[in-house]
């Protein structure tokens, strides 16, 4: 067992000592600690005495203090002691550089970060979140273990039976282009056609056939080259110097939580390159982040067919291509979640098969969200969308259901219903499901008063619900603290920060967060935005630890209501008989509730050849 | 290969320039030379004050022992030629070579053992010099080092009296004669009698007071006492307390320490002082290292007083020099930023004949 | 090690007070101290009057997404 000497120099700060102390007594380590204002010559006497592994000193760094410890390192050298025992320092202001000015072997500035100190005490290289990472084992956690999937609300289970089963009924002839190209870009990728490349042969059939399927930019690119406007290749010396610039991976991943292996904490990318994209990713693992989120531009949704190559463009959100998400996959850690959405465009079969072979580890699939507003036709996404949970029960990748369509004014009961049929409709389908309930300060609740008072009753209850109706994971989105976010950094990250603590502490298994730079529509997300709710939310973990909320008369009045209204929302869709139809009709969102459906795709279903 | 080590009694006071001193020098006349730090040296601003400070620069063919994070980080163009087994927070120290000139940032080995290793490595690589250069107040691994080069001043205390009291103390370390040739470096402390009976204390440092209930006085006349190790001045003192003296013949006890280094580097110079003064103790060390020169350096970084920022502040900078020189008179001493540049070739002892063209012509 | 500019990853940000007697005012000074900072092509991302001037938070991007990436030159030394 190591031994560890704890030498509070600072005359009166010695709470973080106690703390270490009492972490490392857990961890199974014997540890001595002095008394606060310990000198030099008390901890090196100690240390002569005890023969510790580690010396572990703490002391805040300013102009006369650096003298005392760089004295403490100069005596433990003279009286032999370095030999065998390694010296560590804490405190506020350390750098590395002060650490190697001072002579010490390491340096543990500002908060405590266990890893990294027991990772120094066992002399190896500082790793992940060990709580997490097991020998032998997938570094990722998986967000559906242990989730029964069982109905609790047994009342909704034939009622949902029916609305599916018509689902499954009225999809069962019809296909799509877009379902074509994503069995076309399977056999492509099987078979290691390259669409680029493919000239001549059998590669030139099959792009051919491809191409007949896709909008005439889509044709144009590949036949003649031609980008989309703002559109631009990567070029090769960028992807060759990004290995050196990110060597050290995962030396300084530090776990947001501070107890406990939930919630996992998710932020989106989509600068529009791949490049930035990666930095921001890198960025986003390093202060904490356990998964992020792959957004491609809007455009994307709207053209039949993707393109191929690495691309960047100059506008929000990532071309989905294989080669992007390659590259992407290539740099992101070994535990970083990764999820591709593809819940509402005319691609959302293909990139579910692109995403597959890239490594996703999540979809994003929501029929009734993704056949609204700017989004597609109700009907080409039901086939689509049915065919693309078809895929990710066959690859096993669970996905998670937004639903966002709460932000233009829908009712959450009526989101939630579309909810529940997608939960409903993949568990038919041998899918594993994730309902992802807004956190917002929702326009619908907004107008009937329901967050005058407060932002937690209401919230509380969107949460607490679903465990009324299913045994399922839960996961807030998306971002916590939609329509609450305004360019001032410090609301935006405080808000973040504290929509993440109520979720966290109602027991919720993932979190998406958004970045500081939320509400700023003039340029994109920075950097320093990311870390601005990394931070904040840290901070908000540790305060909140694993204490927290419990729901109020008036959440669990605001919830019971939501219930009985969600349930009247699908026997509505039951009795109509036709889920497009519901669609089309309002019954999950009306014009009144700010919801059209989607134009996308209109006309495109076929019916399939028996 | 000579080495030599340049270090400080406080940050700040002025140890990177009477390297930089030096090295202009030894440049000047093609000396092969390589620089290694027992900190981190280099840097633009301060790692504490934030304040700046002056750089290194290495001419082609120099060598430079750094950690691997800072390699890099200069201007100068450098190629790795060998890499160490010595560690540290800033990547394993290697040795470089400079292939252009430019800016260093040098972080070398900081447990005197580690430095050790890497003077041996020196020595195969055909250097006439190696300069060492100290870390804060710093001062264990220099005693491997053929001659020390003492910075002082107003950083070490703005109050130039302090400043010229602590460090003609500290000159009178270097100046303790060195046990003769045979007496081996013991492993503990060991007392010797009148009567040629010796005891040794279980430790080889005297510096956790519980020495003194685990040993009581033998009642005999003490002699001699070695001690290879670290001691704290005032344990000493108490531990001599209880010895027996022979008052009568007044012949002193004789108190052999390893290294003036480290006497310094446990208890204040004041309670070393008043053991030195004592004349019923005589003091020798089993190893020295001979002082080379001192400088000193007005100039301290003091707390502005808007925040927590520091601004430049000096001492008066002739008082300091003629207060310094007066009180150390055997040692000479340089205020690099009046003075005419001391000799270093002549200070540092090197050969004659190797004598620079550049500077006599 | 290069130009410091080089090395931001994407955007400056700046944050201060101004004194100012309206929001208005404040929007022209932050512009204005744009243009002072050399950085012409900068945005007001948020400014709130109230009391004696404005909280701002200016912001000047130095790479665009899918601009050449100068923190990228020389392996990102």
């Amino acid at each position: 067992m190591k031994k560890i000497l704890l030498a509070p120099l600072d005359p009166v700060h010695d709470n973080a000592v106690k703390l270490i102390q009492r972490r490392l007594r857990e961890a199974g380590y014997h540890t001595e600690c002095m008394p606060p204002g310990t000198n030099e010559e008390e901890a090196i006497g100690k240390a002569l005495e005890i023969c510790p592994d580690v010396i572990l000193v703490s002391r805040t760094l300013g102009y006369q203090s650096a003298e005392i410890l760089g004295r403490f390192v100069d005596l433990a050298d003279a009286a032999g002691l370095r030999d065998k025992t390694r010296l560590g320092v804490g405190g506020m202001a350390l750098t590395k550089e002060a650490g190697a000015e001072l002579g010490f072997d390491a340096i543990f500035p500002g908060d405590l970060d266990m890893n990294a100190l027991l990772a120094f005490i066992e002399n190896r290289p500082a790793s992940g979140d060990s709580a997490r990472v097991r020998v032998g084992t997938n570094l990722k956690p998986d967000i559906t273990a242990g989730y029964s999937y069982k109905f609790i609300d047994t009342r909704i289970e034939p009622i949902l039976d029916s609305i599916t089963a018509q689902i499954l009924d009225w999809v069962k002839d019809k296909s799509s282009g877009g379902i074509e190209r994503a069995e076309i870009r399977s056999q492509a990728i099987q078979e290691n056609v390259d669409f680029l490349q493919a000239g001549t042969g059998k590669g030139k059939a099959l792009r051919d056939r491809y191409l007949a399927l896709c909008d005439s930019e889509i044709q144009a690119f590949y036949r003649d080259g031609r980008l989309l406007a703002g559109v631009r290749k990567v070029s090769g010396d960028e992807i060759e110097v990004l290995p050196r610039l990110l060597k050290a991976d995962d030396q300084f991943y530090r776990t947001l939580r501070l107890n406990g292996s939930k919630p996992l904490f998710f932020v989106q990318y989509g600068t529009g390159c791949p490049v930035m994209d990666i930095m921001h990713i890198k960025i986003s693992e390093a202060w904490g982040a356990d998964g992020v989120l792959h957004f491609d531009p809007s455009w994307g949704a709207q053209h039949e067919g993707l393109m191929s190559g690495l691309l960047t463009h100059e506008h929000d959100g990532t071309i989905v291509t294989l080669e992007n998400l390659k590259l992407i996959k290539r740099f992101l850690s070994l535990r970083t979640v990764w999820n591709i959405r593809g819940h509402r465009g005319l691609n959302t079969p293909e990139t579910l098969v692109l995403g597959a072979e890239a490594g996703a580890d999540l979809f994003k699939i929501n029929i009734p969200y993704g056949s609204t507003g700017g989004g597609t036709d109700p009907a080409r996404l039901t086939v689509d969308g049915v065919y693309s949970i078809m895929l990710a029960s066959q690859y096993g990748i669970p996905f998670d259901i937004p639903g966002n369509d709460e932000l233009s004014g829908v009712p959450p009961h009526k989101t939630f219903a579309g909810l529940l049929i997608m939960m409903a409709l993949a568990l038919k389908l041998g899918a594993k499901p994730i309902p992802k309930p807004l956190m917002c300060f929702s326009p619908y609740m907004q107008i009937s008063g329901e967050m005058d008072e407060n932002s937690i009753d209401m919230n509380a209850a969107k949460l607490n619900i679903w465990r009324e109706f299913i045994d399922t994971p839960v996961w807030p989105g998306e971002p916590v603290g939609f329509m609450t976010h305004t360019p001032d950094r410090v609301q935006s990250a405080v808000s973040t920060a504290a929509y993440a603590s109520l979720a966290a502490s109602l027991g919720v298994d993932a979190i998406t967060m958004a970045s500081s730079d939320e509400a700023y529509a003039k340029g994109p997300i920075t950097a320093q935005a990311r870390v601005d709710t990394l931070r904040g939310v840290r901070e908000m973990m540790r305060f909140t630890g694993n204490s927290g909320y419990t729901a109020t008369p008036r959440s669990l009045r605001i919830q019971s209501r939501l219930h009985e209204d969600i349930i009247s929302v699908l026997q509505a869709v039951e009795k109509r008989g036709d889920f497009v139809a519901s669609i089309y009709e309002g019954l999950l969102g009306n014009s009144e509730d700010g919801l059209y459906p989607g134009r996308a795709g209109r006309g495109t279903v076929v019916t399939r050849q028996a | 290969m000579k080495t030599i080590g340049f270090a400080g009694t406080a940050k700040n006071t002025g140890k990177t320039t009477t390297v930089l001193s030096a090295l202009k020098e030894l440049h000047a006349c093609s000396r092969k030379i390589a620089l290694t730090s027992i900190g981190y040296d280099g840097e633009q601003l301060d790692t504490v004050t934030g304040l700046p400070k002056p750089r290194y620069t290495l001419m082609p063919g120099d060598l430079v022992a750094t950690a691997l994070d800072c390699v890099a980080a200069g201007t100068a163009k450098l190629k790795i030629v060998q890499t160490t087994q010595c560690k540290t927070i800033l990547g394993a120290v290697v040795i470089a070579e400079i292939l252009e000139e430019g800016t260093v940032l040098v972080a070398g080995p900081n447990r005197q053992k580690d430095l050790a290793d890497l003077i041996e490595r020196f020595r195969t690589l055909d250097i006439d010099l190696l300069l060492v250069d100290g870390a804060l107040n710093r001062l264990t691994p220099m005693i491997l080092c053929d001659g020390l080069v003492l910075a002082t001043g107003a950083s070490f205390n703005s109050g130039i009296d302090e400043v010229t009291k602590h460090i003609s103390a500290l000159v009178s370390f270097f100046n303790l004669p060195v046990e003769p040739e045979g007496l081996s470096h013991p492993t503990h402390c060991i007392f010797i009698y009148q009567d040629g009976s010796s005891r040794s204390l279980p430790a080889a440092n005297l510096i956790d007071p519980s020495v003194l209930d685990s040993t009581a006085a033998k009642g005999m006349i003490l002699r001699k006492m070695i001690i290879p190790g670290v001691a704290h001045p005032e344990l000493l003192g108490r531990l001599l307390e209880r010895e027996h003296f022979d008052h009568r013949s007044r012949l002193p006890v004789s108190l052999v320490m390893a290294s003036p280094l480290r006497m310094i580097t446990s208890g204040h110079i004041e309670q070393w002082g008043k053991l030195l003064a004592n004349s019923a103790v005589q003091f020798t060390v089993l190893r020295s290292i001979p002082l080379i020169c001192l400088t000193v350096n007005p100039f301290y970084p003091r707390r502005s007083k808007h925040g927590n920022a520091y601004e430049p502040a000096f001492a008066d900078r002739n008082e300091l020099l003629q207060s310094v020189r007066k009180a150390v008179r055997a040692i000479p001493v340089f205020d690099l930023e009046v003075e005419e540049q001391p000799n270093w070739s002549e200070l540092l002892g090197l050969r004659e004949e190797q004598k620079c063209q550049k500077i006599l012509t | 090690m290069g130009k410091a500019t080089d090395h931001v990853l994407d955007a400056i940000d700046i944050e201060t007070f101004l004194i100012c007697n309206s929001a208005e005012e404040g929007r022209k000074l932050a512009e204005r101290l744009l243009v002072e900072m050399n950085l012409p092509r900068g945005d007001v991302v948020f400014l709130e009057h109230s009391g004696p001037g404005a909280r701002v938070r200016l912001r000047a991007y130095i790479h665009h997404p899918g601009d050449h990436y100068l923190w990228l030159e020389d392996g990102g030394k």
